[in-house]
């Protein structure tokens, strides 16, 4: 992760703030203003017009919050990520749970937050993550723990096997047998598009990069297919 | 000598010409005794007969060359041999008889049996006669051929009488008497039967004696039509025997003299009354068949075993094939359209020589009208020597359109009731969208917005100590509430099928069950994201859900696995526990969570399998089809 330039942090931190109900949004403006570190440099009420504004001014920090129209705030993060935009996310949200929670962190998102302690946890999430540290609300900090336990033993195990379907797996067997994807089209009754489909997959979720790579992988690992 | 025998000649040739042999002829004119001798000498030299002159005693003056060839001796060699040791078996006392009768001057007549000079002998007729010198003239035939064909005459006659008297057929005669009656002279027995008449009492009888009056006129004009046309006459004549009209055929035969007159009718009668009826029982009985053939409701026709052509066709199955009966005449099952071509046709007749015949075969076919369909029923008979198929059509058209409209209606029915119950399930499931959505972000904000407020107050200084304590149990309330409208609204409607997408949001209710289920839960998931469209993949969720569910209220399981694959073709969803299974009633609302998951299953295109038995747990497999490529 890059880290912004220190110097700025003495500075005011640029905040913009994203969620689909303007009571709650006002809400938030009224506490950003009440704090002199923080300037909120806009608004927006739904996904697109959030990538919209965040592409356009480059805050350093963004309050998000995931349910939102057009797509979710987890969705605005991946997108966002993808631009290699410098702004740290601050996920606001009614959502409680560990697969929403986990998802968010895996977007790269630093301040989890839950919406029934906005206003006690908000000014203080933005100062974490506006000097690049994580922050969570605390109902919800046990989450992290076991996140760091899980990726931890994600981190000791290669990319394998199990993370394919049983039809990636199926395609893998016939790649071992020597097989085109012309000819593993036709004796599955599926289209070489769709064959192809499935070798992309498993090249991404293996981290295999060519058909070689994947020819090799396939042949090593055929007794276990 | 010479001249006794003349005269003797002369006198009797014009009385008993034949009886002696003797032509007649020379005997019409008187010639001159010179004449007279060289005749009688020739006649004896030419005669057929044997002739001799013997003396009283037997002792042979002359000989003919006839009488000495009969007897096997030279004419020279006979004169001076006794002639009556020649006859064989002959007593003393006949030949005492004989002799008298010769010197009384009768003619003597010996038919016995005659020794040739080798012994052999030969059936002859000797007949004797003493001329006035004393000598006796003796005449010797040999009979030999006139016996045999007695013998022949006398077998024949009995053979004829034979076969009158025992004859299976009625033979009569009758006699054209000059004024034109019928006389009846004979009649055998199986005619006496066959007309009830006595042979005894009737001979002599005219036949208009014999037969009722008002028969008889009919009876004689078959009679006169046989002497008039002198040919033979065939008819039929009406009899009352024993009170009981019979009929009798009769065929009459004119005898014609030796004028060519027909003076005597033969006639061979038989009793026809029971065949006659047979004939009348069978006429009918085919009319009978016949009418029931044609006006058979079943489609009926008969056709040649080897070429097809159609023998025999009833109306019915004219009806059903659109043909006439002309159209049909001489043509093949084949051409009449029976069969769509002659494979078809092939086809069963393989059955038919396999099995002899062949039940409900069916056959359907296209017609102006729409398809046909029928069942053929055939059976392999022998007409007149010849093999045929009796074939009969059931014409199941209209049971078979009726049969499918109801099938039709009833599957537009269950189409109906599915795309019902998947619309109620979709407006349902969007339904509850909308109102999590509504708790999520209307109710949930402003409660938010509550506790938010309320911890701006708190941190407002200036609050006094006495509010300070409401605010916060107000707070309190507020986030128990945010919590309650979170938990009502992620019941409704999981936010992670939104945020997260299916995989993760399965994910996530395993793992929110997992840690207060009370049984080890091992799960399997593989990504299935992006396999249906949002709207299905809301079933998926729901099964696995309702399954759980299950589980978790009735099951009692201590290990329950779960298992999602996507293969090529399909994603399978496998829930297997070890709990106390399925009872075979499960309750009411039990039930209702099974329709569900079955009801989405449908909905799915897929299939359920559950295999649950009491006390081995249960396992539920959900297979559904992939969204075709697009």
């Amino acid at each position: 992760m890059t880290m912004p330039s220190q110097p700025t942090t003495p500075l005011l931190v640029r905040v913009a703030i994203v969620d689909d109900h303007p009571l709650f949004r006002q809400g938030l403006r009224q506490l950003l203003a009440g704090d002199p570190r923080y300037l909120c440099i806009g608004e927006a009420g739904d996904g697109p017009a959030a990538l919209e504004l965040l592409a356009r001014e480059r805050p350093e920090v963004a309050v998000l919050d995931i349910n939102l129209p057009g797509f979710t705030g987890l969705e605005v993060a991946r997108q966002a990520q993808g631009l290699r935009l410098p702004t740290r996310l601050v996920v606001l949200t009614m959502c409680n749970d560990e697969e929403t929670f986990n998802r968010a962190m895996d977007l790269g998102v630093l301040g989890y937050v839950l919406k029934e302690n906005a206003v006690a946890e908000v000014l203080e999430s933005i100062r974490s993550v506006s000097h690049g540290r994580h922050y969570l609300s605390p109902s919800i900090s046990s989450f992290l723990v076991r996140r760091h336990s899980r990726a931890e033993s994600l981190a000791s195990r290669q990319p394998g096997l199990d993370d394919l379907t049983k039809a990636e797996r199926r395609i893998l067997q016939l790649i071992a047998a020597n097989k085109t994807s012309r000819e593993i089209a036709a004796e599955l009754f599926v289209s070489p598009r769709t064959v192809e489909t499935h070798r992309a997959n498993i090249c991404a979720k293996l981290g295999l990069r060519g058909s070689h790579r994947l020819l090799q992988f396939a042949l090593e690992n055929r007794s276990a297919l | 000598m010479g001249v006794t025998a003349r005269s003797s000649v002369r006198q009797r040739c014009p009385r008993k010409p034949s009886a002696e042999g003797v032509p007649a002829s020379p005997c019409v004119r008187p010639l001159s005794p010179a004449g007279c001798a060289e005749r009688y000498r020739n006649l004896l030299e030419q005669a057929s007969e044997g002739v001799f002159i013997t003396d009283m005693e037997g002792r042979c003056l002359l000989a003919n060359p006839a009488g000495a060839q009969l007897l096997g001796y030279e004419v020279e060699e006979l004169v001076g041999r006794g002639l009556l040791e020649h006859i064989a078996a002959v007593s003393p006392a006949g030949l005492a008889d004989a002799l008298r009768d010769l010197k009384e001057g009768r003619t003597v007549r010996i038919g016995k049996s005659f020794r040739r000079k080798n012994g052999s002998e030969f059936p002859g007729e000797l007949t004797g006669r003493c001329l006035s010198d004393g000598t006796v003239q003796s005449i010797l035939r040999d009979v030999t051929e006139r016996r045999r064909a007695e013998a022949a005459a006398l077998t024949a006659e009995g053979r004829l009488r034979d076969i009158f008297e025992n004859s299976p057929i009625g033979v009569f005669f009758v006699c054209v008497a000059p004024d034109g009656r019928f006389i009846a002279e004979t009649i055998n027995p199986h005619g006496e039967r066959a007309f009830g008449v006595d042979r005894w009492r009737s001979t002599g009888m005219a036949i208009d004696e014999l037969f009722p009056a008002e028969r008889i006129a009919r009876v004689e004009a078959f009679f006169r039509r046989c002497v008039e046309s002198g040919a033979p006459v065939d008819c039929e004549i009406e009899v009352v025997r024993e009170a009981e009209a019979r009929l009798v055929h009769a065929l009459l035969v004119p005898l014609r003299d030796a004028d060519g007159v027909v003076r005597h009718i033969a006639g061979f009668v038989h009793d026809i009354t029971g065949q006659r009826r047979a004939e009348a029982a069978l006429r009918e009985s085919e009319e009978r068949f016949s009418k029931i053939f044609h006006a058979s409701p079943g489609a009926i026709a008969v056709s040649d075993f080897e070429t097809g052509s159609v023998l025999e066709a009833n109306d019915s199955f004219l009806r059903i094939f659109g043909q006439t009966r002309e159209q049909v005449r001489g043509r093949t099952t084949v051409g009449i359209g029976v069969w769509p071509d002659a494979q078809a046709r092939d086809r069963f007749l393989e059955a038919m020589r396999q099995h002899g015949a062949v039940r409900d075969f069916e056959m359907r076919w296209n017609t102006p009208g729409g398809e046909r369909f029928c069942l053929l029923t055939a059976e392999r008979i022998e007409l007149h020597g010849r093999a045929c198929i009796l074939s009969l059509v059931d014409d199941v058209t209209g049971l078979r359109r009726a049969e499918s409209e109801r099938t039709e209606a009833a599957e537009r029915e269950q189409r109906a009731a599915e795309s019902f119950t998947r619309r109620l399930i979709e407006s349902q499931e969007a339904e509850r969208r909308r109102i999590a959505g509504e708790l999520h972000d209307s109710l949930g904000q402003e409660l938010l917005l509550i506790t938010n407020r309320l911890q701006l107050a708190l941190a407002n200084p200036s609050l006094p100590q006495a509010l300070r304590k409401d605010f916060q149990d107000i707070g309190a309330l507020a986030t128990q509430a945010v919590a309650e409208v979170r938990r009502i609204s992620h019941a409704l409607r999981p936010p992670q099928l939104d945020h997260l997408g299916l995989t993760r949001a399965l994910r996530a209710m395993l793992d929110s069950v997992a840690p207060t289920a009370g049984f080890e839960l091992c799960h399997h998931l593989d990504d299935i994201d992006g396999a249906y469209p949002s709207e299905m993949e809301t079933n998926w969720y729901r099964i696995l859900q309702e399954s759980l569910n299950n589980i978790l209220k009735h099951a009692r399981a201590r290990h329950v696995e779960v298992l999602l694959e996507r293969d090529i073709r399909d994603v399978r969803l496998i829930v297997a526990d070890d709990g106390c299974g399925i009872p075979p009633e499960p309750a009411a609302s039990d039930g209702l969570g099974l329709r569900n998951i079955a009801e989405r299953v449908r909905i799915l295109g897929g299939r359920l399998r559950i295999d649950s038995a009491p006390g081995t747990g249960t396992r539920l497999e959900v297979t559904a089809p992939l969204p075709a490529e697009t």
